[in-house]
């Protein structure tokens, strides 16, 4: 017996050795194979504008077609170098390349493309830039539009509008190239997928815009989001939103398109202001109810995302406020953001699949209201241009959504943005400027204008090119 | 001439004797080791005084040893032409005792008319030994007189003519060879020559079958040396008795007849057994009393419920995703694949596949008809075929139907065999089920265990072929275990060392499929290392901490360790020990395994996978517990520990088997959409362009995707010196130039690749759409739409591809195919013979034998 007990210890010592052994290693057996380097050339930067603001049914609200009205202000920047040349094309159908001008005034829609005969230039929003404001007050139509002039692209997202009674919006579409263009709409609504008539083989010609009614088509929606697919020529692509209560117009706004879907997102640049009023204006209209801040979340997941919304304010007055919904798979929802008074906020929003976010926020000011759609904005890797328009207070709100401080060179001026906390700074009016951050920030410009509001993303532009790293199995 | 010995020193010794050709005169021939009984000379002259016709007398031979055995008594030959001794090892009752015709008599004792000499010639020097004194008889009987055997004469003789029915294999067929050649018609004879070597490897692979591969150089040297010693057997036709009126035909009632030829078969079979029955009872190995059968022990009940546990593994499509990849619907494919032969993925290359594909072939002619089922087939069955393994081994440990059932359960439904099912993990599910019948195998080859071995040479030949076949998958399928599946091989041949005859062909198959690839990866890599990387898809497995890999990754097991751990306390702590020592040296090596980080292929690297070493901790704990649960005496005390151990062990661990979630789906098992599997046969090649956070990764496949069988460890390793080649830097540009869309002319690039279609894996992030967006702005491609795999893209100019047919056979791939074969054909069992002969009173023991 002893034996056989010694025999059990042995074993049982042995093992507890094996647990005990805190030996950790790792033995690389040969090595994976590297990507391999290859410089391409990008295809030229083509940024496309919308243009002046589109009104169905005229000044009548009776009239069948959908013109535009007034003309856009364009603001941009374009770095130039030797060997690169500024290029437009008026998206009127013909085509006429001239020079371009990053300050211009439109009335069509327009694009700005750096013609690179090298191919070596590094491409970005520091090269080129541009946003465009328009202040409109029409009989039933007013407000500021404000809209960045994009990469045109065969897949986007819009989300934001509504198509409730009072409430238009039209998808614009601008086929920049040379190519006729057909496009499929998806929209994605509260219970999914709607089905519409007339949302596919939508025939965007080349040089052209087209303007899509969503008010004609899937009327009564309040809540979605627009998934625009287009083979052929890439496109530009917005949502143009307004209100109308009675006969007061109530707002205008373009969306343009959403950031890539991700589990974690900020949005900066939520102002609120006049909300004393707003909330006088509920009272005693409930057609004014949708003036309360109102998130939209859409998520084309397979899964259930189960999100949550932190409203941080800048200020010891403004705490903010904490969401938290279920969002159905494919499919999009609103929540009201409730209790914010005037202030500066900024949203970090956290979700167990990825999402695509977006905040209507609204200025009122006294009887006079305005929305803008403050879009969910990528994170910023690289050093970004903006421009603030001339004739408008504009204010550049930066988002740190990451765990570390953030130290933020905003043209010659210097801030530290602690973890999870957003400020806002000032930019003259007229003035582009650079954005450039050690860690990834997010940023929005909000643009004011008499009382009226607009919120646009500051983002980056860049066609695939450059160095690429290829593996090749 | 030491082999014709026989023929050219009787005829020598007789030319010496210069003796009268006087028909009265005799000759009686006597050779050193042969040691005639007083009155056999008499006996011999008596018989021949009976008739003047007789001409050859032939005595009753017998083992000098003991001389009640007849060894040889007269000699014939069987119909087809093989020399037979119908008396053979045979005691001597007096039942043969009656003197009588026969066709021919052994040289030994042989006593003959001088007269012959001059009628028939001399003995014949170009005949083989075992030929020379049947041929010498069969023209005396053409020259019209008699040959005789005369029991009661007796010669005590222990040289090789008496060994005719036990071995002299090549002797034996070359006389064969030689009598067919000198007393068949001519044009017979030519017929014969030209075919002596193809039914050399003919009869080759007959042997094999037959389960006497001692058999095959015999066959095969034999008939090389017909075909090539033709000349001296025309010659021998010339000795022929010119004026014979009696053909080698005619003789027929002469010759043996099938029923005799199987009889002795039957009888040196039979001899063989008792030889292995009395081996065994000197080992004293022999059991008592049988053990139950699997039927009898109703482990078919726990089949059905392991079936049953496995409920979320039931077949419904293709396996895909996890660790899987379909398999190919064709065989042809998967046969193409394996061996050294031409591999598709990449730029094509000639190399040695995975080991791993011959499994791949094997699970998919199991379902021939649809070769991608066999995997969805497979992991359902695994958790029941496992158990009938470690069923059986267990029944090396115990015979208590209660302790094989409990034991073999716990093999079965060990956590970490539960991971690699989940994930479809197919080479670890094949070495986890092939595990403990490779044991089994082994164990029957070399003779152990404690109830019933192998009962005849033949069975033992079935059992090393089983076992090497075994040694192959279960080396195929985890290279890691194998350094200690080798080394314990190693040990059991050094503890039957006697065996040694048996177990040396166990590695043969292994050798033959993992040599050429070993070598490769070694020698043409320089990567000795790389033979250890997982075979099937490279994806890592979790890493289990040490606790884990102690508990086989769930403190359910806990129950079984404890019992196991009593092992050591019963009267086999020895062994017990043994194998505790093992199974830790096994855990060791799964520590060490999951350490290593090779290259991967949809990852960067993958880690070394320790769930096969694990599974044979787990057989090592089956054949503990079973030591352990056996020796329980106390029926009180069985019943206690058997609730313990069914409501401890056995049912939480079921429970976890049966709600353990799946990683895969089941899928119509196409790999890329309908339009390519319709461009099947070309050699256009299709790109796959997907987007991670850095890089962009392109896969170059032929446009029929890539199957299980077509991933290529050999490849995977190389693929670092391979990225180098303007191939690939070639394609890399291509791509670039592509996902940029910069309006560069890549028609050149996508004809020099053969590239006929582009794919982008819809992943929907953000930079698929950049690709697409990119991808369908490329003038030389157009939209081939939306499919399941994501979108795809035709090229536009692209001219019509050929198709280049590559062999699928090598020299390598040949010797592989002839190996495996021959293990097949020997571990197939033969046993319908056997049972006709059979008493009944042993029928109940065949099903506990195996």
């Amino acid at each position: 017996m002893f034996r056989r007990s010694l025999a059990l210890v042995v074993v049982l010592a042995a093992s507890i050795g094996f647990y005990l052994n805190g030996a950790s290693f790792e033995y690389a057996i040969s090595s994976p194979p590297s990507p391999i380097l290859v410089v391409t050339q990008a295809k030229d930067l083509t940024l496309v504008c919308p243009g002046a603001v589109f009104q169905a049914g005229g000044n009548s609200g009776t009239s069948l077609n959908v013109g535009r009205v007034g003309s856009a202000t364009l603001s941009g920047r374009f770095a130039s170098q030797p060997g690169l040349l500024l290029q437009e094309q008026r998206l009127n159908g013909v085509l006429g390349v001239t020079t371009g001008k990053v300050n211009d005034t439109l009335t069509a829609a327009s694009a700005l493309t750096v013609v690179d005969q090298t191919g070596k230039a590094i491409q970005g929003s520091a090269m080129l830039s541009g946003v465009q404001v328009q202040k409109v007050a029409a009989p039933n139509l007013s407000g500021l539009a404000a809209a960045n002039c994009v990469r045109p692209s065969s897949d986007s997202w819009l989300v934001g509008g509504s198509t409730s009674p009072g409430r238009e919006t039209l998808v614009v579409l601008s086929n920049p190239t040379g190519v006729d263009s057909t496009v499929n709409l998806e929209l994605i609504g509260t219970g999914g997928t709607v089905a519409a008539p007339g949302l596919s083989s939508i025939s965007v010609p080349k040089l052209k815009t087209a303007v899509i009614p969503i008010s004609g088509l899937a009327p009564n929606l309040s809540t979605f989001a627009v998934h625009v697919v287009s083979s052929g020529g890439a496109l530009g692509t917005w949502l143009e939103t307004r209100t109308i209560r009675g006969l007061t117009p109530g707002g205008v706004d373009f969306v343009g398109p959403s950031a890539d879907p991700a589990k974690s997102l900020s949005i900066p640049g939520i102002f609120i202001r006049g909300s004393v009023d707003a909330a006088t204006l509920i009272k005693l209209n409930d057609a004014y109810s949708d003036l309360v801040p109102m998130l939209r979340i859409t998520s084309t997941s397979t899964k259930d995302a189960t999100v949550t919304a932190q409203f941080l304010g800048s200020s010891a007055k403004t705490f903010g406020t904490v969401v938290q919904q279920v969002v159905a798979a494919n499919s999009s929802l609103d929540i009201p953001i409730t209790g914010l008074v005037d202030g500066n906020y900024v949203a970090f929003i956290n979700s167990s699949q990825p999402i695509r976010a977006s905040i209507r926020l609204s200025r009122t000011k006294v009887s006079q209201t305005d929305f803008a759609w403050a879009p969910a904005v990528a994170a910023l890797s690289r050093t970004v241009a903006f421009n603030a328009p001339a004739g408008a207070i504009s204010k550049l709100s930066i988002a740190n959504p990451g765990r570390v401080s953030a130290l933020v060179h905003v043209g010659a001026s210097h801030y530290t943005i602690p973890p999870s906390t957003a400020i806002t700074v000032s930019v003259p009016a007229g003035a582009g400027s650079q954005i450039f951050s050690n860690v990834p920030v997010s940023a929005s410009l909000v643009i004011d204008i008499g009382g009226l509001i607009s919120v646009v993303p500051v983002i980056d532009y860049k066609n695939l090119g450059g160095q690429l790293s290829v593996l090749v199995r | 001439m030491a082999r014709t010995a026989l023929g050219s020193s009787v005829a020598s010794a007789i030319v010496n004797l210069n003796v009268e050709p006087d028909p009265n005169t005799w000759v009686w021939l006597n050779f050193s080791n042969s040691n005639p009984e007083p009155g056999a000379l008499s006996a011999l002259l008596e018989a021949a005084s009976r008739s003047e016709l007789t001409a050859i007398i032939g005595p009753k031979l017998v083992s000098s040893a003991n001389p009640r055995i007849i060894t040889q008594l007269g000699l014939t030959l069987t119909p087809l032409g093989d020399a037979f001794s119908p008396v053979s090892e045979v005691f001597d009752q007096g039942q043969k005792d009656r003197a009588g015709d026969v066709l021919a008599v052994g040289a030994p004792g042989m006593l003959f008319r001088a007269s012959l000499l001059a009628e028939v010639g001399n003995f014949d020097e170009n005949a083989p030994e075992l030929a020379a004194d049947i041929d010498f008889s069969i023209r005396t009987r053409m020259a019209g007189y008699r040959v005789a055997v005369e029991p009661a004469a007796r010669v005590s003789y222990d040289g090789k003519g008496v060994e005719l029915g036990r071995s002299l294999k090549v002797e034996r067929r070359k006389a064969t060879i030689h009598l067919r050649m000198v007393y068949s018609p001519i044009w017979l004879v030519a017929l014969y020559w030209l075919t002596l070597i193809p039914m050399g490897f003919l009869r080759a692979i007959y042997r094999i079958a037959q389960k006497r591969p001692d058999r095959i150089w015999a066959e095969l040297y034999s008939g090389f040396w017909g075909f090539f010693s033709a000349p001296r057997r025309l010659q021998s036709r010339r000795n022929i008795p010119k004026q014979s009126k009696v053909t080698l035909a005619s003789l027929k009632p002469l010759r043996a007849s099938w029923g005799e030829v199987r009889l002795a078969n039957r009888a040196s079979a039979d001899r063989d057994e008792s030889q292995q029955n009395l081996a065994a009872f000197a080992r004293a190995d022999e059991n008592e009393a049988p053990a139950k059968g699997f039927g009898e022990s109703f482990a078919w009940l726990f089949v059905i419920l392991l079936a049953a546990a496995s409920w979320k593994l039931f077949p419904v499509g293709v396996v895909t995703g996890g660790s899987a990849l379909p398999l190919s619907p064709d065989l042809s494919h998967l046969f193409a694949r394996a061996g050294a032969s031409w591999q598709p993925i990449g730029d094509g290359f000639i190399a040695p596949s995975d080991p791993f594909n011959w499994v791949l072939l094997m699970l998919g002619s199991a379902t021939f008809w649809a070769p991608q089922l066999s995997i969805g087939f497979l992991l359902f069955a695994a958790r029941s075929l496992a158990f009938a393994g470690a069923w059986r081994v267990a029944g090396l440990a115990t015979k208590k139907a209660w302790v094989r059932n409990l034991s073999a359960l716990a093999y079965a439904l060990w956590p970490t065999f539960g991971v690699g099912l989940g994930s479809a993990r197919v080479p670890e599910v094949v070495a986890t089920i092939c595990l403990p019948w490779l044991v089994l195998a082994i164990t029957r080859a070399a003779g152990i265990g404690r109830f019933g071995s192998a009962r005849s040479n033949r069975q033992t030949w079935s059992w090393v072929a089983l076992a090497g076949l075994l040694l192959a998958i279960e080396g195929a399928s985890a290279p890691s275990l194998l350094p200690l599946i080798l080394l314990g091989l190693a040990v059991v041949a050094l503890m039957r060392i006697r065996r040694l005859g048996y177990l040396f062909w166990i590695p043969l198959p292994l050798g033959a499929i993992f040599a050429p690839y070993a070598y490769a990866l070694i020698v043409g890599l320089g990567q000795p290392a790389a033979v250890l990387a997982d075979s099937g898809v490279a994806a890592s497995t979790r890493i289990f901490n040490n606790l884990e890999l102690l508990i086989g990754g769930s403190v359910l097991t806990v129950v079984y360790i404890a019992v196991s751990l009593g092992a050591l306390m019963t009267k086999r702590w020895v062994a017990a020990l043994a194998l505790w020592g093992f199974g830790l040296v096994l855990l060791v090596g799964a520590w060490l395994t999951q350490r290593l980080v090779f290259p991967g292929y949809e990852t960067k690297t993958v880690t070394g996978s320790p769930l096969v070493l694990l599974s044979a901790v787990a057989l090592v704990v089956t054949v503990l517990s079973a030591i352990a649960l056996d020796s329980i005496g106390k029926k009180g005390l069985t019943r206690i520990v058997a609730t313990v151990v069914l409501l401890g062990g056995f049912a939480p661990l079921t429970y976890l088997a049966a709600t353990s979630s799946t990683s895969f789906s089941s899928t119509d098992g196409r790999v890329v959409p309908w339009l390519l599997v319709s461009q099947g046969d070309t050699d256009a090649q299709l790109l796959v362009i997907s987007a991670s956070r850095n890089n962009y990764a392109v896969q170059w496949l032929p446009a029929r995707g890539a199957h299980l069988e077509d991933l290529s460890t050999i490849y995977r390793f190389d693929l670092k010196n391979r990225v180098n080649s303007s191939d690939y830097q070639r394609l890399a540009k291509l791509a670039g130039n592509m996902v940029s869309a910069n309006g560069l002319d890549i028609s050149a690039a996508l004809q020099q690749s053969n590239v006929e279609y582009v794919l982008v894996p819809n992943d929907g992030t953000a930079k698929v759409v950049e690709i697409a967006g990119s991808l369908n702005s490329v003038p030389q491609l157009e939209s081939a739409g939306d499919t399941e795999f994501g979108k795809l893209w035709r090229v536009k100019s692209a001219g019509k591809i050929g198709y280049t047919k590559h062999s699928v056979w090598s020299v390598t791939k040949g010797v592989q195919v002839a190996v495996i074969c021959s293990f097949l054909l020997l571990a197939i069992p033969s046993r319908g013979r056997k049972k006709s002969f059979d008493a009944e009173i042993f029928l109940g023991e065949e099903e506990s034998d195996v």
